[in-house]
């Protein structure tokens, strides 16, 4: 089956300071068949979105790899600048938000000016929600922006329940399923909310591919359920028919 | 190849709705052709280790394929009845400790009481190492003695913490359902040698297919695979 992988990280990896490369995800990549995969720079995530952004603009455009820009609202002028510069570019598919302290999720009054710069973009939104008051937290967020699509990266984390139940009322709510690997997590999500709101993610280099693809692959689901969470669902909320990533 | 699973349970979960029932337990474990698993009830680790115990013992009778695993609660502990001999001669195969789901700190005088009374046999141990200073601090209770003890719950976070402590224990061994970062397995085995690696999943509470898929993914040989998949925890169960 075809993979989209919507949550990688490239660059040096937090705490163990080793570094994964454009080449060793390539390599996964070939390995997994991931034919494409969203990423943003570890710095970004982890300590400077600006000199983050400028690394994942390096490495995007060549075909298979598009880019996710990262804000942190902490620093909203310099986010909307980077938004401005990063999103009207066709290899950047999606915006990632954080707060910029780690385990405090973005809320709808610290992310409101930044969204608003960002309609004209119409590119998916990406929350960090590995526990329940982060998916409580982007739920506000996207009942606040109906009209922008928001992706809950990790689906809650052990409260994964919580973020089926949230998604299921939030219709511009969609779940990505990294992190924990509840066996019941897929068949749940698909029976509620429906595969087509289910996209994969592998949270790359600090998970393995191979849990979220035995995952996905383990779920009490159809085959055609399966492939919309690998591939379907993401070629659809990025707006990909089957085209490369045009170089800019 | 022999897959033998260290790592499940069964019973009720009353933290996180979830199927974790027996049924669903032996189901798993045939979809994906686990030859044994070591298991235990949850009752043992949210209500009663007495109760749990029992109910292990219970559920496990007449099903070769499960494999009964024991539980103490250091908090509700009171040496000199020699339970852990009696839990031994009743078939339990392995005892394990949570020390983040119960809330006690390792620094617990009645886990060092319970460890130093197990001394006398060679049954594994398998504690979770899931924080940061778990290992370290359980290197320093039970590391250098003859009993092997098994680091379960191991992350991206604690994996180089894990690797210093078997480094200077080699009683001290490793379980794999949480270790998920790419290479993980491999730099394990370069690490500490494929003779340290007890494969686990967590299954009915985690994907059993995520698991063992991470296992067959991650490139290391046949050989060292087959010790990881089954092969030592056979050996520290006695064969």
């Amino acid at each position: 089956m075809a993979i989209i992988d919507i949550r990688v990280q490239l660059g040096t990896m937090p705490i163990w300071g080793t570094a994964f490369t454009e080449g060793h995800l390539t390599r996964m990549m070939e390995r997994y068949g991931i034919e494409r995969a969203v990423v943003s720079a570890t710095t970004a995530n982890s300590s400077d979105f600006v000199k983050g952004n400028a690394q994942t603009k390096s490495i995007v455009g060549k075909g298979r790899i598009f880019g996710c820009a990262v804000v942190n609202t902490q620093y909203p002028a310099e986010s909307i600048e980077d938004m401005r510069q990063y999103l009207a570019l066709p290899s950047f598919a999606a915006l990632m938000i954080l707060s910029g302290r780690p385990g405090y999720p973005v809320t709808l009054d610290e992310c409101s000016d930044i969204l608003n710069a960002h309609r004209r973009f119409a590119k998916p939104v990406l929350l960090e929600t590995p526990d329940k008051s982060a998916v409580f937290a982007a739920d506000q967020i996207a009942r606040a922006f109906p009209g922008i699509k928001f992706v809950m990266l990790g689906m809650g984390g052990s409260a994964w329940r919580t973020a089926v139940a949230v998604a299921d009322k939030t219709l511009n709510l969609v779940l990505e399923v990294s992190g924990n690997l509840s066996p019941d997590k897929i068949t749940v999500g698909a029976a509620t909310v429906g595969a087509h709101r289910m996209v994969f993610g592998s949270n790359l280099p600090f998970a393995d591919p191979a849990a979220s693809i035995g995952l996905v692959l383990d779920g009490e689901i159809p085959d055609a359920d399966k492939q919309m969470i690998f591939a379907g669902t993401a070629r659809r909320m990025f707006g990909w028919g089957g085209q490369s990533a045009p170089a800019e | 190849m022999e897959i033998i699973d260290a790592n499940t349970t069964f019973g009720p979960s009353p933290r996180i709705t979830a199927d974790i029932s027996i049924d669903r337990l032996l189901a798993a474990v045939k979809r994906h052709g686990v030859t044994k698993s070591l298991t235990l009830s949850t009752v043992g680790i949210f209500h009663s280790h007495n109760d749990g115990n029992a109910d292990t013992i219970a559920q496990c009778q007449g099903k070769p394929e499960l494999l009964p695993v024991a539980t103490i609660d250091p908090r509700g502990y009171f040496g000199g009845l020699k339970q852990t001999s009696n839990l031994i001669s009743q078939g339990f195969k392995m005892f394990r400790f949570f020390p983040g789901e119960q809330g006690w700190p390792l620094d617990h005088n009645v886990l060092e009481d319970i460890l130093e009374e197990m001394e006398d046999n060679s049954v594994p141990v398998m504690i979770n190492a899931g924080r940061t200073g778990d290992a370290s601090a359980l290197g320093r209770i039970i590391g250098g003695k003859e009993h092997p003890l098994i680091l379960e719950g191991v992350v991206f976070e604690t994996l180089a913490e894990a690797v210093s402590v078997m480094k200077k224990h080699s009683n001290i061994y490793v379980e794999t359902h949480s270790l998920l970062v790419p290479g993980g397995l491999r730099f394990l085995v370069d690490q500490v040698g494929a003779d340290r690696i007890i494969f686990g999943s967590d299954c009915p509470r985690s994907s059993l297919g995520g698991a063992l898929r991470y296992i067959k993914d991650s490139g290391i040989s046949d050989e060292d695979m087959s010790k990881v998949l089954g092969g030592n925890i056979k050996r520290l169960l006695g064969g």
